[in-house]
């Protein structure tokens, strides 16, 4: 027989006395495996909950605009300063300039969506298109939005600019998603740091405890001619699978609150983030169970360093 | 096959071994004899890697101990089988599966296992408990399922650490018996003992350990009291 074909003999053994190790422990490999599935929920969930929000921002943002209105007959060189100035600045996404004459018929337009004839019937008793010329300002991030509207008081512009208008109410509730955003960022790292702390120190446990009941076969398997892979593997392969099987399980809880809860949340835009999570599941199942692998790859590497006492023949 | 030179081991300042040589030829049957403590468990535990002299030179089926790197060690103690005082069975598992055990850790298949076990329960009377466990026999028989598993992999060396140590005289000499006939194949046997009667009635080399010395070495010995 190759030596190859032996090899992968060797590591199929490996494989299934720890999947064997596993079911023979299962009680201690339940503790394990459960403090990693809450670990692994709440990555999955805050990561759902962070895209979500980032979502509605994004689409509130999208939604948001600052007008600047002109007076008559300005100066069309300070009007072109102004511009080049605004758009220039990093915050700011886009600078739309709306004539009067496309003022006028977007205000005609939104008299006939909404059927209210008075809005022609009062242009024409005036006699004159009163609509005035306007920048839309669109932004990408508003907390720079005054800097913007602080040029209809500059002393370069004041004589050009006659109001602004402002939404604060949008703003104000986009500000709220943002603030929940960045709490929801320091939380999830503050649980994901705890919780992992606490899966990995207790999967080091199992896996000491696992050493100790099998400190017999550790010693006939040194003394008759174990590799340190081969005695080592099956308590890797354990501790590894506590991660695999507690992906599986907070990948499912994950997505039953992803396809049932995320969209009933008032206010919450979710469908980019339900379509993400339903196309690319393969890779994020993937992560997940890279996560939860690593986790007992690393606390059980520590444990059987510590406890097999390999380096001792 | 087996050279020991002027072997010293040290505990702290106590010398379980000073300046010990020893040559052993392949397909010798050695028996080390020598009172508690006198070093005889030592030079096993030497021989088997488990300790490191203090200084001296091992060398082993051609392997100088001074050059071997801790990476090989498992690859020079399926080389050598070791048989134990107290057997070290596997409690849960049956008399195949603890032969079968040393085999596993080398990748043999099922199948060759199927092939190979038998053959080496058959060697040392043991057809018929393939499906026991440890605890369902006597104390022979589970020193038989010791040395199974110590030659299943055919090794040169055969180490015996007071295999009879726990048994009644017959089961004992049965014991003996069958590492007469392992030696007969062709393995070098190197066997420690207390037992007189063992010594005695083998008529082999005998060599004789006290204070951590060789006190003699003759090759065809009894057991002297000293």
């Amino acid at each position: 027989m190759k030596k190859s074909s032996r090899n992968i003999v060797i590591w199929g053994r490996i494989f299934s006395t720890g999947l064997h190790n596993l079911l023979r422990n299962v009680w201690l490999s339940s503790a394990a495996t459960a403090v990693m599935v809450v670990t692994l929920s709440v990555l999955l969930l805050s990561w759902v909950v962070n895209m979500s929000l980032s979502e509605t921002i994004d689409a509130r943002t999208n939604d948001f605009s600052v007008g600047l209105y002109f007076n008559d007959n300005v100066d069309q060189t300070l009007l072109s300063d102004l511009r080049s100035e605004i758009e220039a600045k990093d915050y700011v996404e886009e600078v739309k300039y709306i004539s009067k004459e496309q003022a006028l018929d977007i205000f005609l337009q939104r008299g006939e969506e909404e059927n209210d004839d008075s809005i022609a019937a009062g242009l024409e008793v005036v006699g004159e298109n009163i609509t005035p010329a306007s920048f839309d300002i669109r932004f990408n991030d508003l907390s720079k939005v005054d800097n913007i509207l602080a040029y209809a008081d500059s002393d370069k512009y004041s004589s050009i600019i006659y109001d602004t208008s402002d939404n604060k109410v949008t703003r104000k509730s986009i500000d709220q998603y943002i603030t929940i955003q960045d709490s929801l960022h320091k939380a999830t790292l503050a649980t994901i740091v705890i919780f992992g702390a606490i899966a990995a120190l207790i999967v080091f446990n199992t896996i000491r405890m696992a050493v100790f009941s099998r400190s017999d076969e550790i010693e006939i398997m040194k003394l008759i001619g174990a590799t340190p892979n081969y005695i080592r593997g099956p308590f890797l392969v354990e501790a590894m699978l506590y991660g695999v099987v507690a992906a599986l399980l907070a990948f499912s809880v994950a997505y039953s609150v992803l396809s049932s809860v995320l969209p009933s949340i008032s206010g919450l835009q979710s469908e980019e983030t339900i379509a993400f999570f339903s196309n690319y599941w393969v890779g994020v199942f993937g992560l997940t169970v890279l996560v939860g692998v690593l986790i007992g790859l690393l606390s059980s590497l520590l444990a059987t360093e510590k406890y097999l006492k390999l380096k001792r023949w | 096959m087996i050279l020991l030179d002027r072997i010293t081991k040290k505990y702290g300042d106590h010398a379980a071994l000073d300046k010990v040589s020893l040559h052993i030829e392949p397909k010798e049957f050695v028996i080390v004899v020598g009172s508690s403590g006198a070093g005889k468990s030592t030079i096993l535990k030497l021989l088997t890697r488990e300790e490191k002299p203090t200084s001296g030179k091992i060398v082993v089926g051609g392997m100088d101990y001074d050059n071997l790197k801790d990476k090989e060690i498992p690859m020079l103690r399926r080389k050598i089988g070791v048989v134990f005082q107290d057997f070290k069975l596997l409690p849960n598992k049956t008399v195949f599966e603890n032969v079968a055990f040393a085999l596993e850790i080398v990748g043999m298949t099922g199948r060759e296992m199927k092939h190979t076990v038998p053959k080496v329960l058959n060697l040392v009377g043991l057809v018929g408990k393939e499906n026991n466990f440890p605890s369902q026999l006597s104390g022979g028989e589970q020193q038989r399922v010791a040395i199974a598993r110590a030659v299943v992999r055919q090794p040169k060396i055969l180490i015996a650490d007071e295999p009879t140590g726990n048994l009644d005289p017959k089961h004992g000499w049965d014991v003996i018996k069958i590492l007469e006939k392992i030696n007969n194949h062709g393995t070098t046997v190197m066997l420690t003992t207390h037992n007189q009667e063992i010594v005695d009635r083998l008529k082999r080399r005998v060599v004789r350990i006290e204070d951590g010395k060789v006190a003699s070495d003759d090759v065809r010995g009894r057991y002297k009291k000293i």
